[in-house]
């Protein structure tokens, strides 16, 4: 059964490969997640209704953007490719969701 | 009286795939091996009628139960025409193997 | 790139379809159930007399009230659902707790009477419906992130498998038995493709009625973490109009003569499915006419909110008011099918259970293929693999056996036994959890022999079962036209033979062994003994 691209490295016994398995795995799980509501967040101000409705709307696609973004996490040449995938994008995206949001309302 | 309409809609979902099935040159050996291959253009044609064929199934669907009931109803027998197409298909194939 | 992408997604397929393959099992066998979730309530309550369909909704609806006036006159809110179809198939009744008083509860009556009916006291179809997403014994959190998470899992499969399936549309008509592992590949590439509309509905539907549950933070980045703040979301999506807190004095309840005219006027008769009153009795009762959530996928319905006292409308919500609300609805709507009519009904069960095949093909596939390489190259954890083929045994058949346990109990467990709707469902999971150790236990391809005869017994006799406890046996039922009755026993007999079949099948390959495979006398070894076979490659753990 073929696995997910690994990176090539100097010792790539069977725990190195676990290891960029179990660190793709995390990344699509937690950092897919995170990037997914942060996409999500900024989403509702693109949706062209009340808020309640946008938020209503960002929620339905956030399934879209998780999907998506657990994909790339295994499709993509390495398990750090794959983190890269995931906290890039969040960060980029956190500034103006963040500044859009007012910070986080308790 | 419409319920009826259950029957053509659904004998135009088992034709539709008969007609797309028959073009596929694997299987038209299993459904009709006395025939010579099809042309191209053949082909295409058995692919437009099996396409009109699915389309026609989907507006009987639509006139018994309107637009989105229908639409509902249509994939669900293109899944039992579907199912019917590739049981006669397995089937064939093995009568065939067992006639050899 | 292209061959690298396609097997990488063959590998998230393969994993997100394991990882909790058998969570997935039960959701789709409990509700594919639930599309029959009224007409299994009906077959485990038969000294339930039959309801006659012709009683007036108004009438019904004015029974239905003057029990609640009796059994909770110091609620908080009343529903009264008249009889309605499939759905609603008695007069039903409920209450919440009012002020001092936490409890609720409700009661079937009989629409011509408007006395309760007495049954026996069980979950019904609508238990094992529930279990399809709250699942038993779990706090409902768990429960809820479990099925949102195997959801998800679902989903990326679906999107993997058809990405990775490379001839999807060459191989739409293929199916080639005997062959091994590509017949079962064909088998579960034949279940996935041509039932995939509905997967994929019923999967992205399924997300999104769990999505308050899991994706909570993006409401929370706008409405705050507090109670308070998402309820102020709640009610902007779903407003309930003219509501008001506070019960107020008391003060007689207007007639709901005024109302049901009104309701007539708009949306024809008959079209009353809900009647709910807010502090009935009060001065600030309201009184909400609910039209049909049934008639189309939509899954929406008009409501006219009166004022209690006085029966001035207050306020009226129409359908379709928001594109955004519609889309969750008809997600919700096309996911529960309740608009289906006979016909359809009978296409969703099809779809579901041909989905449950899916599910069982797949899980089987991938022991075949590791079990096919354990066996000729020695790769791979052999006790991985034992664990996964012992699982799959005691869910694809034991959980069926179950679910046929839990009818089992309905008709065996006394009627005056206070507790017996508890332990029809603990006979359900004691059932199953059996059928799992007897797939630990035994020789792998015996237990698989053994489990479908255990089936097709389980199935067979419930119809004897039937007909010694109750006097609604097949004969009866085919005699008076009883047709629920009557298909529920012929299902079970059709499904004994499927499953005595399937076993005698199974039997005879057993008995006659393939000579070519390799290390078939190591595989029939019981769980928990060596499986280390002569050239091992233990590196992979």
């Amino acid at each position: 059964m073929a696995e997910p691209r690994r990176q090539r490295s100097r010792s790539s016994g069977p725990n190195r490969a676990w290891a960029a398995v179990t660190s793709r795995v995390l990344a699509a799980t937690f950092g897919g997640y995170t990037l997914t509501h942060v996409a999500s967040i900024l989403l509702v101000f693109a949706v062209p209704a009340s808020l309640s409705h946008a938020v209503l709307a960002a929620m339905m696609l956030s399934f879209v953007i998780y999907c998506v973004a657990i994909i790339w996490c295994f499709a993509t040449r390495s398990a750090g490719r794959a983190w890269l995938g995931m906290l890039i994008p969040t960060a980029v995206l956190a500034l103006p969701a963040w500044w859009l949001t007012g910070g986080l309302t308790p | 009286m419409t319920v009826l309409l259950w029957i053509p809609a659904f004998a135009f979902g088992y034709a539709g795939f008969a007609l797309l099935a028959l073009a596929v040159e694997r299987h038209r050996r299993v459904l009709r091996p006395a025939s010579r291959p099809w042309s191209p253009a053949v082909r295409r044609l058995l692919q437009i009628g099996g396409a009109g064929c699915l389309g026609l199934s989907l507006g009987t669907c639509a006139a018994m139960q309107g637009a989105s009931t229908g639409l509902v109803s249509w994939t669900g027998l293109l899944t039992v025409g579907a199912f019917a197409v590739l049981g006669q298909i397995s089937w064939r194939t093995a009568q065939h193997k067992a006639g050899r | 790139m292209k061959g690298g992408f396609r097997q990488s997604m063959a590998w998230l397929h393969t994993w997100t379809g394991l990882i909790l393959g058998w969570l997935l099992y039960f959701m789709f066998v409990t509700g594919t159930a639930g599309y029959l979730d009224t007409e299994i309530d009906r077959w485990m309550r038969p000294e339930a007399p039959r309801i006659a369909t012709d009683i007036a909704d108004r009438d019904a609806i004015e029974r239905g009230l003057a029990y609640l006036r009796q059994q909770a006159p110091d609620a908080g809110k009343w529903s009264v659902l008249p009889p309605s179809g499939r759905d609603i198939p008695a007069l039903l009744t409920f209450w919440q707790g009012g002020e001092g008083d936490g409890e609720g509860g409700r009661g079937i009556l009989d629409p011509a009477t408007g006395e309760e009916i007495e049954t026996r006291d069980t979950g019904g179809g609508q238990l094992l419906y529930r279990m399809h997403w709250r699942l038993h014994y779990l706090p409902d959190l768990l429960s809820g992130w479990l099925v949102s998470i195997a959801t998800m899992l679902m989903f990326v499969a679906i999107i993997s498998g058809v990405i990775t399936h490379k001839k999807i549309f060459k191989d739409f008509f293929t199916f080639r038995p005997g062959k091994g592992q590509r017949s079962w590949l064909d088998a579960h590439n034949a279940l996935s493709v041509l039932t995939l509309p509905f997967q994929l509905m019923i999967t992205y539907s399924g997300l999104i009625f769990m999505m308050f549950v899991c994706m909570p933070w993006i409401v929370a980045a706008f409405y705050g973490t507090s109670e308070a703040g998402r309820d102020e979301f709640f009610h902007e999506i779903f407003p309930e109009p003219a509501h008001v807190e506070t019960a107020g004095p008391p003060a007689e309840l207007v007639a709901l003569d005024g109302p049901l005219a009104t309701a007539a006027d708009r949306w024809g008769e008959g079209s009353v499915r809900s009647v709910e009153i807010e502090h009935p009795g009060h001065a600030n009762a309201r009184i909400t006419l609910h039209g049909s959530i049934a008639s189309t996928p939509l899954r929406d319905a008009p409501s006219l909110t009166f004022h209690g006292v006085s029966g001035a409308l207050l306020a009226e919500q129409t359908v379709g008011t928001s594109a955004i609300r519609a889309t969750r609805d008809v997600f919700l709507g096309l996911h529960e099918g309740l608009f289906a009519g006979p016909v359809l009904r009978a296409l969703y069960l099809l779809a579901g259970l041909l989905g449950t095949g899916m599910i069982a093909t797949g899980l089987v596939l991938w022991t075949v293929k590791r079990r096919q390489t354990l066996d000729a190259t020695g790769k791979g954890s052999a006790r991985g693999l034992a664990l996964v083929e012992r699982l799959n045994i005691g869910t694809v058949v034991g959980l069926p056996v179950a679910v046929a346990a839990y009818f089992w109990a309905n008709r065996l467990i006394p009627a005056d036994f206070s507790q017996r709707a508890d332990w029809e469902v603990h006979a359900m999971f004691l059932t199953w959890a059996a059928m799992l150790v007897h797939a630990a236990l035994r020789p792998r391809d015996r237990a698989w022999v053994e489990q479908f005869a255990i089936g097709a017994a389980a199935c067979g006799l419930l119809p004897v079962v039937n007909a010694l406890t109750t006097d609604r046996d097949l004969a009866h039922s085919l005699a008076t036209g009883d047709w629920l009755f009557a298909g529920f026993d012929l299902f079970m007999l059709v499904t004994a033979v499927a499953s005595a079949a399937m076993a005698w099948r199974l039997a005879r390959r057993r008995a006659a062994p393939d000579a070519s495979r390799r290390g078939r006398r190591m595989r029939n070894r019981p769980i928990g003994a060596s499986h280390e076979p002569a050239a091992s490659n233990t590196s992979r753990q």
